[in-house]
């Protein structure tokens, strides 16, 4: 669930910041307490039921290519 | 102005017909640059002297009978976020270290002057790709030059606005999301973005190791597909390189466009409340005048549009945060805002939101290959829009709207971007042609006869066309 309650979005935004240990300007801090619930929506989005059976498309090359 | 050519092929006849020279054409264009530099601003380095030695080597070669082929002796320009033996490539950024670009060329330069090109220097773009230019990271700004108060374009805006005011007859650009291609929409030119894998990335600095392409950027299809012909082949030194034989890229320029299957799906890439209804028409009309030509229109289905965009942008921001995590840490106030505050959006998603986008990367691929299954090429709008001004302008508002380019660079497909209109207030208006895998040859034949039946390529801005330049 995405949290609406402007005291969870803080209190998300400012783990984020901590586990990253990102130092961010009070500019910035402003835009990413705005942006975390469209950043969420984004993430949530990508849940679609379709992918029940796909696999990533990251392919691992064991054997050099070169 | 007007004695001088403005694309690659008529300036290859020029140099081998002996009118022209390649110093002659090296200096009118360098003169050109540095008369530009406080308007345009296109370039961050230009590097004379390597020029005019280079330009130098190639008039003796061809009076030699030596000919590398149809890019020796024409002037490019790199962005400068790839590698060049003669200049620091900046990235545009006070953050990269000098020290990355103390090296050889990068592959695809390397590439370019073993055929003869001349580098002129090292082209302007968005800090790392990325964001929105500004002006606290003290480079110059490139501006479009069918309008200075309007941006080129981004990320590739310096290759955009080169070519478009003549300062270069080909260069380079990098494209994540659309980093090519808009530029090209926005300043009038054409721009490919080759299949992921088709040309080497070795040299270049990353944005997203999984959607980064270089690609050919120049004022016609044909000329990007001189481009291509070269920088195109499997480089061992970089991983995502893909050992798939190189086609001739000009043997489908035959201008014609009969039979050729056109997809086209409306509900996504016309019907978005986002496009502008001079974009939409404009591309609708370029559409009719390629069925005239023979061309069939297929409408085929395209139904995960939506979260193509938010997969290539979480994949983006992921992998542009692991590239830049220890400077986010450790200075980040030496980041341009724009920039810093788009990489920033990568700290908030998790692992498990990294690996479902990779899983609609493979769903959207399935997508575009039933789309792509009866019809040869996709066409759709570049861009939403002709190109905003820098003042007013939100970076942010990109975020909230659908992408017609990112689309791409999540499946690999080739899509090629090509100048099929004009606004009201005389911006160019982009269409995008994207093909199968590999079939960059059916992309450039599609831009190719859409330009011989057209001449929209051909209009050059005013500043261009008045000879203040020089």
């Amino acid at each position: 669930m995405t949290p609406v309650d402007p005291a969870d979005i803080k209190a998300a935004v400012d783990a984020v910041l901590a586990r990253a240990a990102l130092p961010v300007t009070p500019e910035d801090y402003v835009r990413l307490l705005s942006l975390y619930p469209a950043l969420q929506a984004q993430a949530a989005a990508l849940r679609v039921p379709e992918l029940r059976d796909l696999e990533p498309a990251v392919i691992y090359p064991a054997r050099s290519t070169g | 102005m007007a004695a001088y050519p403005s694309t690659i092929a008529e300036a290859g006849a020029a140099l081998r017909s002996g009118r022209l020279s390649a110093v002659a054409l090296t200096q009118e264009l360098l003169g050109r640059a540095k008369a530009t530099q406080d308007s345009i601003a296109a370039f961050i380095t230009i590097t004379e002297e390597s020029a005019l030695t280079a330009a130098q080597v190639a008039d003796t070669e061809l009076r030699n009978g030596t000919d590398r082929g149809p890019l020796h002796g024409i002037p490019l320009g790199i962005k400068d976020i790839i590698a060049t033996s003669d200049a620091p490539t900046t990235a545009n950024s006070r953050v990269l270290d000098p020290a990355w670009g103390n090296r050889a060329d990068a592959t695809v330069v390397r590439k370019l002057r073993q055929a003869g090109a001349v580098v002129l220097g090292k082209l302007g773009l968005h800090e790392f790709a990325i964001g929105w230019p500004d002006p606290s990271t003290g480079f110059r700004i490139p501006k479009n030059p069918w309008d200075l108060a309007r941006t080129p374009g981004g990320s590739s805006s310096g290759t955009g606005a080169a070519i478009a005011a003549g300062l270069v007859l080909g260069g380079l650009g990098t494209d994540t999301g659309g980093s090519i291609r808009g530029p090209a929409a926005h300043c009038g030119i054409s721009g490919l973005k080759p299949t992921f894998g088709r040309v080497s990335k070795e040299g270049c600095v990353p944005l997203g190791f999984n959607l980064d392409n270089i690609g050919p950027m120049a004022r016609t299809a044909r000329d990007c597909a001189l481009l291509l012909q070269v920088l195109a082949g499997f480089d061992p030194l970089d991983p995502c390189s893909v050992r798939e034989p190189v086609p001739d890229m000009l043997a489908t320029l035959d201008g014609s466009v009969a039979g050729v299957r056109i997809g086209l799906n409306k509900a996504y890439f016309f019907d978005a409340p986002e496009l502008n209804a001079e974009v939409r028409q404009a591309v609708l009309s370029a559409i009719d005048c390629l069925t005239a030509a023979g061309a069939n229109v297929i409408d085929v289905p395209f139904p995960h549009g939506a979260v193509a965009c938010d997969a290539q942008r979480v994949i983006m921001f992921s992998e542009a945060y692991a590239y830049h995590e220890r400077d986010l840490q450790e200075r980040s106030d030496q980041y341009g805002k724009y920039t810093r505050q788009q990489i920033q959006q990568g700290a908030f998603f998790t692992a498990t939101d990294y690996v479902q986008a990779q899983r609609v990367r493979s769903l959207i691929k399935e997508d575009a290959q039933r789309a792509l299954a009866n019809v040869d090429v996709l066409i759709t709008p570049t861009m939403l829009t002709f190109a905003p001004t820098f003042e007013g302008y939100d970076p942010d508002v990109l975020r909230r709207q659908p992408t017609f380019t990112g689309i791409w660079n999540l499946t690999g497909l080739p899509a090629m971007s090509v100048c099929c209109g004009f606004s009201e207030v005389g911006m160019p208006i982009g269409m995008q042609i994207v093909g199968r895998p590999f079939d960059e040859p059916t992309v450039l034949r599609v831009g190719d006869a859409y330009q011989q039946l057209t001449d929209w390529h051909t209009r050059l801005p005013e500043l261009a066309r008045a000879g203040q330049l020089a």
